[in-house]
C-alpha cells in the first residue's frame, strides 16, 4: 500500500476500536442491532481516520519528473563565446523540456548565482542573462556552484545538474563536492565549451629553493605546459637582469626546463623566467617568478645625488664588511621585494623630486613592516631642502624638516604664480593648491607671500602680505577654481609689480603651468626681475607644458627648472624651492660635533680627535627622537629612532668631500658610519632556522625547522610572522609549533605579486628582553592569476566529475530529461487534512444515524421483533 | 495565535445539520404491547424524567458540536508563534565533531543533540522543508531541503560524530546560497559550543536559534603530539607533547608512553587549571614502530587522552668505498649501524647511482660521476679545481661549526703532514680552512653533492681522533640527504587518503604497492579497490595495512590535536559573532508536534468517550 507513517507509534491508538466494540456489548441503547452495527462501523471508521492522521499518514507515489539546473562557467579562462553557448544550450533545453520537468539556469565564477528561476513549462523568452558585477571572474569555483544548486534543487524531483565549464577550477574541490552530492541522489552531467583550439604555451611554476647558503649552486626549474610542439625561448632574469636563455622545441604536455644558478647574489633575489613561443595565445601566463633568500653579508643601498661622491662612504663601509650598492636617486627601487634585498637604504643628498610618492610610501613600509633600516644624510638636496616636507619620509625620520627660524635669518618674499587654466582641473589643481599651502606653512612672520593665479588674465588670489596670517591665506588658496586659457606674461608682470619695493632680503617666484602660453616678452620681464634681484623657478607639469620657454625663463631668472609628469610631485617641488629660497635651513660654517647623549652608534670613537664639519641642514628633532650629537648652535646633527619594526637615522651634515672634507680621511669616519648603519640595519639573524614556503593554487604554507648548531631541535620558540601582501596589507600572526623543531602555518594567496615574510623567533631571555633566535625575511611570488594556469578544457576532470555521480560527460540534450525505468523518486504527501475531513463528514452521518429512527421506518425490521 | 488555513473554518457550518437533527422531534416508535397496565407508572414518572433527558440531550449535542469544533480547528491549523504565515524553511546545523562524544549524565552530547534535532524534524509543519547539515571538519549537507520527516529521521539516525574539529564557518557560509525568499527561514544550531569563535554576517534576516548540549567541563587532553627522529641520530627521536587542562582545577595525572605496545616510560604531569603544558621527551627505538601516549585521567572525554605516532625505521645509507687499503675509513663506516657498506677495489667500481655515497680514496674516475661522491686527495679534472702548490704541515685555522658535516667536531690541533694547496671554483663551500688554503670543501648541485678532502687522512692523526668517525658519519648522512624527509609528520585527521598517498606515508619503509585494505582504529576495514577510493581517517589512532583478519603493519596515525575540542566546557553562549540575534533555547526546541495534532488527539479521545457515554445512556 502506498501509505507511510511519520509517527507509526500512534497506530497503537487503533486499540480504541476494540474498546468501541466492547462498549456496544454493554450498550443500553434501544436501537436495532443493524443500526448499532452500522453506527459502530462508522464510528470505527472515524477513529481509524483520526488515528491515521495522528500517525502522520503519508501517501507515497513515485515521481519521474526531472529538475535540471544548468550551471554555466563565466570565469576568465572560458572562451569569449561562453555566455552565448550557455544561453543557447539553455534555450535548446527549454525547447524540449517535458511538461512535468523543471529547468533553471545558474552562472558562476568566484561565486554562484541562479539567474533564471525554475520554470515548469516550455518557454522561449528572449531574456539576456549575465553575471552580476560583484562576482569576480578571476576564479572558477565549481564546487561552490554545485553546492548552491544542491540547495535549490526541489526534493521531489529527479535532481540533475548540467555543468557547462572548461573544467579548470581554481577554488574548491568539485570532485569531493560531487561525491557528497551523489549521496543525495544528484546526478551531474558535464559539457565543455566548443572553442577553436588555441595554441598555448604557459609557465605553470618556477621552482626555486626558499633559501640557500652563500655560494651554493641550485636549480631553477620551470614547469612549462604546451598544447603544441613549438620553438620557444626561455629567458631567466635575476633581479631584472637577464642571466641565461635557452632555445628549445617544447613538446605538447608538460616540460621541465632547468637552469643552474651558481652566482646568486646575497639577500633576497628575485628570479623571473619568461617564455616566448612562436605560437601562443595568452601572454599573461608566460611569466613565472620566485624569490630565493641567499645568506650572506649585510647589503645596503646607497642613493647619492652625484654618484661619484658616494665613493668615500662606500669604501669606508666595505672596509667594515658591509656591502654597498650605489645608485643615483632615480635608481630607487619601485617594489617592496626589491627594497627587501637590502638591509638598509641610505639617502645622501637625494631630493624628494627624484622619487615618486609611491616609492616614498614603499620606503615607509620597508622600514615599518619589513624592519629595514633607513638613513638620511644631509646635503643641499636633503631634508627640507630636498623637498621632504610633509612626505612619508618625513614621517619616518626622527627630525622635522621645518626649522624654527632664528632671528638673524634673512627674510623672503615668495610669489607663487599658478596656472589655473581648464587643463589644470582635477588632481593637478588640488595638488597645486596643496603645494601652495605647504609653502605658506614653511614661511614665518617676517616673510612675505603672494599668490597669483592666471588663465587668460592674471588675478591676485593672495595679495602680497606677511606670511604670519597663515589661516587666512590657506583659506583663500583653497578657493581657486580651474578654468580658462593660458597667458603667462601678464602674470609675471603683475608679480614683478607687486614685488617691487618689498623690504625682503630674497625675492623668489615659482611659476607653475601645464600648457603653452600666449606669446609675450618673456626675456624682457625676466631680465627686469633679475635686475631687481627677483629669482624665478619654473615648474612644467606634464608633456603639454612649454618646456623650452620655462627652461629659458628659469635660466634668465637665475632659478631652477623642474619637469614632472606626475602631479603628485608638485608639493615636493614647491617645498624644496621654498626651503632653498629662504636659505634659512642651510648653515655653512665649520663646527665640531657635540655629544648630546651617549648612544651605541657613537661609542668607542675618539671624538676629541674628530675634525671640523663645514655645514649642515637645520631641522627640529621630534619628541621621541634619540638625538646623540648636535652642532655648536644646538641643532640636531645625529638622531635616530625606532619606527615600527625598523630603525631610522638622520645625519644632517654630509659624508662626502663638501662638508665632511676633513672627515673622510679621519680614522673614525669608517667606524662611525659602520656603527651607525649596523644600528639601523635590518637585523637578519639566523641561528639555525630553515624555512620552506610552498604554494598550492590559492593557499601557501610556511614551514620553519629550527635546530641549534649541535642538531638539537629548538622547541618552545615564540614565532611571530608578519606577512606583507602585494597590496602592502599586513597580516600578523603567531606560528604554532607543530612538532619537534617544527613551526608551520598556512595563508591565503589571493593576489598576484610578491609576498614578503618577516619571521622572528625568540625565547624569553633572562633579563626580560627576548633572546632572538632568528629574524629573517623570506619571499614568495605569485606570477599570474590561477585562472590563466590552465589550457583549454580539462575533459578528464569533467569526465571524472560526471562519473562519480552516475552522470555522463557531453550528454545529448534529450538524455538530460530521459528517465530510465528504475529511476524514480518517492514523493510523500501528508494526507491528514483529507482524513480529518472524511472523519467530519462521517461523523455527521453518525449523528444522523442516532437521531433518525431508521428501524421505525422499517429499515431494520428484524430488531423490532426483539421488543415483541 | 493564528490559523494557517482559516478557510477550513467553513466546516463549522456542519453545526447546522447537527443542531437540526437534535431539534427534529423524534417520532415515537410505534410498538404493539399486549397491555398498558405497566405503562401507567412510566407515564406518571415521565414528568420527572423529562428534565434529566433534556439535560442528557443537551450534553450530547454539546459533545458532538465540540467534536466538530475540534476537527475544524485542527483542519484550520492553529499557529502559536507570531509571524509564522507560510511554510517555513529550516536549516538544521548539527555538530558532529569529536567533542560531541563527551559523556554527559544522560548519554553523549551527540545523543542529546540528535534527540533535539529529531524534535525539530517532528515539529515540521505541512509545507515546511528542512535541510540537514552535519558540521564537523567540513560542513556536509546530509539532506537538502525536503519535507519528508521520515527521510530526515532516518538520515539523523545514521549520523555519527567523527574525531575531528568543528568548522562552523563553512557551515554558516552555506546559508549565503539561500535565495532571498518570502519563506521564513529558521536556522537551528545544535552544538556543544566547543569550536573556535567564528564571525558571521548573515545576508538575509534569518532567525537563528541554538541549543547548547554541553554541560560537563572536566577534561584533560592531548592537544599536540608529534614524534620526530633526531637529525644526527635517526634511531633517537623526540616527542613533542602538549597537554591541556580544560577544567577549573589543577590536575595531576600519569602519562604512559608505549613503544610498539610495550610500556616504556611513565611520567607524572601536573597541569594548572585552564592551562597547557608542553613536554619534550627523547626516546630510542632501533627499528621504528608505533608510539602511543596515554593520559590516565578519568574524564568525560576520552578521545583526546590518547595520541599515536609512527616511527619509520631509519633509512639505510648505501656506501661504496673504493679503496686501496684504508682500514681506518672502513672501520669508521662500519661503526655506523645505518651504513650498508660495500668495499670494492678500483677496478671493480660499480655505478655510483646505485649507492647513496661513493668514497674514492684513490683512482678517481676521469669525469665526476652522477650521484654523491667523496674524493680524498685525488679528484676528477672536470671539477675545475686547480692545484697551486703543496702545503707542509698546514694548521687548521677555521671550520664552519654550524655546518651539518662539522657538527660535534673538535678539529683543533690536528696534525696534518702535508696537503694540497688549492684554488676552488666559486660553487664550492669551504668547510675546513687552513691558513693558506681550503682543506675540506663541498659542492652541492641539484643532482649531486661532491666533497673533497685535500689531504690524505692517513698522513694525519685524524683517524685516531674521536672526531673522525663523527665526521665520516656526518658526511655520508649529509651527502645522502636524509633528515629532510617529512615522513615523520602525522597527517591531519579527517582527511581521505588515496592509495598513492598511503604509499608515500610509508616512505622510509620498504616500498609497498599492495595497499588495498586498511583497518582503522575502530577495527573497520576500508577497501581501496577503485582508483578513486579513499581511506577516511576520521578516528584517532593507528591505521593498519590489513590482510585477511590481521592488521599487518601500521601505515599512519592520526590524532585529534584540537585545543578547541579539548576545551569541552565551551562558553555559556556559542562562539558565533553575528549581527543577527542568536536566541538560546535552554531545553527543547519550540518546534514540536503542531497544535492541530493535539487538537485531533483530543478529538479522537472525545470520540471514543462520547461513544461510551452514549451506549451507557449517560447522554442521549
Amino acid at each position: 500500500m502506498p501509505l507511510e507513517f511519520e509517527n507509526p507509534a500512534f497506530l497503537w491508538l487503533l486499540l480504541l476500536i476494540p474498546l468501541a466494540v466492547a462498549a456496544l456489548r454493554v450498550s443500553l441503547t434501544d436501537s436495532s442491532w443493524g443500526q448499532r452495527i452500522l453506527s459502530l462501523t462508522i464510528r470505527c471508521l472515524i477513529l481509524i481516520l483520526l488515528v491515521l492522521s495522528l500517525a502522520g499518514a503519508l501517501w507515497t507515489s513515485q515521481s519521474r519528473s526531472v529538475a535540471l539546473w544548468v550551471l554555466g562557467d563565466l570565469s576568465e579562462s572560458v572562451p569569449e563565446s561562453a555566455l552565448t553557448q550557455i544561453t543557447n544550450q539553455f534555450k535548446q533545453l527549454q525547447a524540449i523540456q517535458p511538461d512535468n520537468s523543471e529547468l533553471a539556469l545558474g552562472l558562476f565564477a568566484s561565486k554562484s548565482e541562479l539567474v533564471s528561476s525554475p520554470t515548469h513549462r516550455q518557454s522561449n523568452d528572449s531574456t539576456e542573462w549575465h553575471l552580476s558585477t560583484d562576482n569576480p571572474t578571476s576564479d572558477s569555483n565549481i564546487a561552490l556552484s554545485l553546492q548552491h544548486a544542491a540547495q535549490t534543487l526541489p526534493f521531489n524531483s529527479l535532481k540533475r545538474i548540467l555543468l557547462l565549464t572548461d573544467g579548470n577550477q581554481t577554488q574548491g574541490d568539485a570532485i569531493d563536492t560531487a561525491k557528497r552530492l551523489s549521496r543525495q541522489g544528484i546526478k551531474i552531467y558535464t559539457k565543455t565549451f566548443s572553442a577553436e583550439e588555441r595554441d598555448e604555451v604557459l609557465l605553470e611554476d618556477l621552482l626555486v629553493p626558499t633559501e640557500v647558503k652563500k655560494g651554493q649552486s641550485f636549480a631553477v626549474t620551470a614547469l612549462a605546459h604546451s598544447s603544441i610542439s613549438t620553438d620557444s625561448t626561455f629567458t631567466l632574469y635575476r633581479d631584472g637582469f637577464k642571466i641565461a636563455a635557452q632555445d628549445l622545441t617544447i613538446k605538447p604536455g608538460s616540460n621541465a626546463i632547468t637552469f643552474t644558478e651558481t652566482q646568486a647574489t646575497e639577500g633576497l633575489t628575485r628570479y623571473e623566467l619568461r617564455v616566448t613561443a612562436i605560437d601562443d595565445f595568452y601572454a599573461d601566463n608566460n611569466l613565472a617568478s620566485g624569490i630565493v633568500s641567499v645568506a650572506g653579508e649585510p647589503k645596503v643601498l646607497l642613493l647619492e645625488g652625484n654618484e661619484r661622491d658616494a665613493r668615500y662612504l662606500a669604501r669606508a663601509l666595505e672596509a667594515e664588511s658591509i656591502r654597498v650598492e650605489i645608485r643615483e636617486g632615480r635608481g630607487m627601487p619601485g617594489t617592496l621585494d626589491e627594497m627587501a634585498q637590502y638591509d638598509a637604504i641610505l639617502f645622501s643628498d637625494v631630493p624628494a623630486t627624484e622619487l615618486s610618492v609611491t616609492q616614498m610610501n614603499l620606503l615607509r613600509s620597508y622600514v615599518e613592516d619589513l624592519g629595514g633600516g633607513f638613513v638620511m644624510i644631509g646635503g643641499e638636496e636633503s631634508f627640507g631642502l630636498g623637498g621632504y616636507y610633509r612626505t612619508a619620509i618625513e614621517d619616518i625620520l626622527p627630525l622635522r624638516m621645518r626649522s624654527e627660524k632664528k632671528k638673524d635669518t634673512p627674510s623672503l618674499a615668495m610669489m607663487l604664480i599658478i596656472d589655473k587654466s581648464g587643463s589644470m582641473s582635477g588632481d593637478k589643481m588640488e595638488l597645486a593648491k596643496e603645494a601652495a599651502i605647504a609653502t605658506v606653512e614653511l614661511l614665518n612672520d617676517r616673510d612675505y607671500v603672494s599668490v597669483i593665479a592666471f588663465d587668460g588674465d592674471p588675478y591676485n588670489v593672495v595679495d602680497l602680505q606677511s606670511a604670519g596670517n597663515q589661516m587666512g591665506i590657506v583659506q583663500t588658496i583653497s578657493q581657486i577654481q580651474a578654468g580658462g586659457g593660458t597667458s603667462i606674461h601678464p602674470a609675471l608682470v603683475m608679480g614683478q609689480e607687486s614685488l617691487f619695493g618689498v623690504p625682503a632680503t630674497f625675492k623668489h617666484v615659482i611659476l607653475l603651468t601645464d600648457g603653452h602660453s600666449q606669446p609675450g616678452d618673456f626675456a624682457g620681464i625676466s631680465d627686469r626681475m633679475a635686475s631687481e634681484m627677483i629669482t624665478i623657478s619654473t615648474v612644467a607639469v606634464g608633456e603639454g607644458a612649454d618646456g623650452d620657454l620655462l627652461q629659458d625663463i628659469a635660466r634668465w631668472g637665475k632659478g631652477r627648472y623642474y619637469f614632472t609628469s606626475d602631479a603628485y610631485d608638485i608639493p615636493q617641488i614647491f617645498t624644496k624651492e621654498t626651503m632653498n629660497a629662504s636659505k634659512s635651513s642651510l648653515v655653512e660654517e665649520p663646527f665640531l660635533p657635540q655629544i648630546f647623549k651617549d648612544h651605541q652608534t657613537i661609542r668607542s670613537i675618539d671624538w676629541e680627535l674628530a675634525p671640523f664639519l663645514f655645514g649642515y641642514v637645520v631641522t627640529t628633532p621630534k619628541a621621541t627622537a634619540e638625538v646623540s650629537m648636535v652642532t655648536e648652535r644646538g641643532d640636531p646633527l645625529l638622531a635616530s629612532w625606532q619606527v615600527g619594526l625598523g630603525r631610522c637615522a638622520a645625519f644632517t651634515s654630509d659624508a662626502k668631500s663638501r662638508w665632511a672634507a676633513d672627515w673622510v680621511s679621519w680614522p673614525g669616519y669608517g667606524q662611525f658610519w659602520a656603527q651607525l648603519i649596523r644600528d639601523v640595519m635590518r637585523s637578519s639573524l639566523n641561528r639555525g632556522t630553515e624555512s620552506t614556503i610552498d604554494s598550492y593554487s590559492n593557499t601557501g604554507s610556511l614551514i620553519l625547522d629550527s635546530a641549534d648548531s649541535s642538531g638539537q631541535y629548538l622547541n618552545g620558540l615564540t614565532t611571530e610572522l608578519q606577512l606583507i601582501r602585494p597590496d602592502l596589507s599586513i597580516e600578523k600572526k603567531s606560528i604554532r609549533q607543530v612538532g619537534p623543531g617544527r613551526y608551520a602555518t598556512d595563508f591565503s594567496l589571493d593576489q598576484t605579486g610578491s609576498y614578503l615574510f618577516k619571521i622572528r623567533q625568540s625565547t624569553p631571555g633572562d633579563n626580560g628582553e627576548p633572546d632572538v633566535f632568528a629574524d629573517i625575511t623570506r619571499g614568495l611570488t605569485v606570477s599570474y592569476k590561477p585562472e590563466y594556469r590552465h589550457l583549454g578544457s580539462n575533459t578528464n576532470f569533467l569526465q571524472e566529475l560526471a562519473t562519480v555521480t552516475g552522470g555522463h560527460y557531453d550528454p545529448d540534450d534529450q538524455t538530460l530529461f530521459d528517465v530510465p525505468e528504475n529511476e524514480t523518486v518517492t514523493v510523500r504527501k501528508a494526507i491528514w487534512p483529507s482524513l480529518l475531513m472524511m472523519a467530519l463528514l462521517l461523523f455527521i452521518l453518525d449523528v444522523a444515524l442516532r437521531r433518525l429512527d431508521l428501524a421505525g421506518r422499517g429499515w431494520f425490521q428484524d430488531s423490532a421483533q426483539r421488543y415483541g | 495565535m493564528g490559523l494557517a488555513s482559516p478557510i477550513m473554518l467553513a466546516f463549522l457550518g456542519l453545526f447546522i445539520p447537527v443542531i437540526a437533527l437534535y431539534l427534529l422531534k423524534q417520532r415515537r416508535r410505534r410498538v404493539q404491547v399486549p397491555t398498558l397496565l405497566f405503562w401507567d407508572k412510566i407515564l406518571r414518572d415521565e414528568q420527572t424524567v423529562t428534565s434529566l433527558t433534556r439535560l442528557k440531550k443537551l450534553l450530547s449535542l454539546l459533545l458532538q458540536l465540540l467534536f466538530i469544533l475540534l476537527l475544524t480547528l485542527a483542519l484550520a491549523r492553529p499557529i502559536l508563534s507570531e509571524g509564522l504565515t507560510g511554510a517555513r524553511r529550516i536549516v538544521l546545523l548539527l555538530d558532529t565533531s569529536a567533542s560531541m562524544l563527551v559523556q554527559e549524565e544522560a548519554g553523549t552530547r551527540f545523543e542529546a543533540a540528535k534527540q533535539h534535532a529529531s524534535d525539530v524534524v517532528k515539529g515540521m509543519a505541512q509545507g515546511d522543508t528542512l535541510m540537514l547539515v552535519s558540521v564537523n571538519q567540513e560542513a556536509d549537507i546530509i539532506r537538502p531541503f525536503t519535507n519528508s520527516k521520515r527521510d530526515l529521521e532516518s538520515a539523523l539516525e545514521s549520523l555519527r560524530p567523527i574525531h575531528t574539529g568543528t568548522n562552523f564557518e563553512s557551515a554558516l557560509h552555506l546559508l549565503d546560497h539561500l535565495d532571498p525568499s518570502e519563506q521564513d527561514t529558521h536556522v537551528y544550531i545544535v552544538t556543544d559550543g566547543a569550536f573556535e569563535a567564528v564571525k558571521y554576517e548573515p545576508k538575509e534576516s534569518f532567525e537563528f536559534a541554538y541549543l547548547n548540549v554541553g554541560e560537563s567541563s572536566h577534561n584533560v587532553g592531548i592537544t599536540a603530539f608529534q614524534v620526530r627522529p633526531l637529525p644526527d641520530s635517526p634511531r633517537d627521536f623526540q616527542l613533542h607533547l602538549e597537554v591541556t587542562n580544560g577544567s577549573d582545577q589543577a590536575v595531576t595525572a600519569p602519562l604512559e608512553l608505549r613503544i610498539n605496545g610495550a610500556l616504556t616510560d611513565a611520567y607524572e604531569l601536573t597541569i594548572p587549571p585552564h592551562e597547557k603544558i608542553t613536554r619534550l621527551i627523547r626516546q630510542y627505538s632501533a627499528d621504528g614502530g608505533t608510539v602511543e601516549v596515554f593520559i590516565d585521567h578519568p574524564d568525560s572525554f576520552s578521545i583526546d587522552n590518547r595520541a599515536f605516532a609512527l616511527l619509520a625505521p631509519p633509512d639505510p645509507i648505501k656506501v661504496q668505498l673504493v679503496i686501496t687499503g684504508n682500514l681506518f675509513l672502513e672501520s669508521a663506516l662500519l661503526t655506523d649501524r645505518n651504513v650498508e657498506l660495500e668495499v670494492v677495489g678500483p677496478s671493480a667500481v660499480k655505478p655510483s647511482e646505485d649507492f647513496d655515497v661513493t668514497i674514492y680514496t684513490s683512482s678517481p674516475p676521469k669525469s665526476t660521476p652522477a650521484g654523491n661522491s667523496i674524493f680524498i686527495n685525488q679528484w676528477p679534472g672536470d671539477l675545475g679545481i686547480t692545484r697551486t702548490g703543496d702545503l707542509e704541515s698546514p694548521l687548521i685555522t677555521d671550520w664552519i661549526r654550524e655546518h651539518p658535516i662539522n657538527r660535534h667536531l673538535g678539529l683543533q690541533n690536528i696534525s696534518i703532514t702535508s696537503a694540497q694547496q688549492l684554488s676552488l671554483p666559486n660553487d664550492f663551500e669551504v668547510l675546513v680552512h687552513s691558513f693558506e688554503s681550503p682543506l675540506i670543501a663541498l659542492q652541492e648541485k641539484t643532482d649531486r653533492k661532491v666533497m673533497i678532502v685535500a689531504f690524505d687522512p692517513l698522513a694525519t692523526d685524524l683517524p685516531l681522533r674521536v672526531a673522525f668517525p663523527i665526521m665520516v658519519a656526518n658526511a655520508v648522512r649529509h651527502l645522502q640527504g636524509s633528515g629532510h624527509a617529512d615522513a615523520w609528520m602525522n597527517p591531519q585527521i579527517g582527511k581521505g587518503f588515496s592509495r598513492d598517498e598511503l604509499v608515500t606515508f610509508a616512505k622510509g619503509n620498504k616500498p609497498r604497492t599492495a595497499v588495498d585494505k586498511v583497518r582503522g582504529p575502530d577495527g573497520v576495514v576500508q577497501f581501496l579497490n577503485k582508483p578513486e577510493s579513499l581511506v577516511q581517517a576520521d578516528q584517532v589512532g593507528l591505521y593498519w595495512l590489513a590482510k585477511g583478519e590481521d592488521s599487518v603493519e601500521p601505515l599512519f596515525a592520526v590524532n585529534l590535536e584540537s585545543p578547541s575540542e579539548t576545551q569541552i566546557s565551551g562558553s555559556p553562549t556559542i562562539p558565533i559573532e553575528s549581527t543577527s540575534e542568536l536566541h538560546e533555547i535552554s531545553s527543547g526546541f519550540r518546534l514540536g508536534y503542531e497544535p492541530w495534532f493535539f487538537v485531533a488527539l483530543v478529538a479522537a479521545l472525545l470520540s471514543i468517550s462520547e461513544w461510551f457515554l452514549y451506549h451507557r445512556r449517560l447522554i442521549e
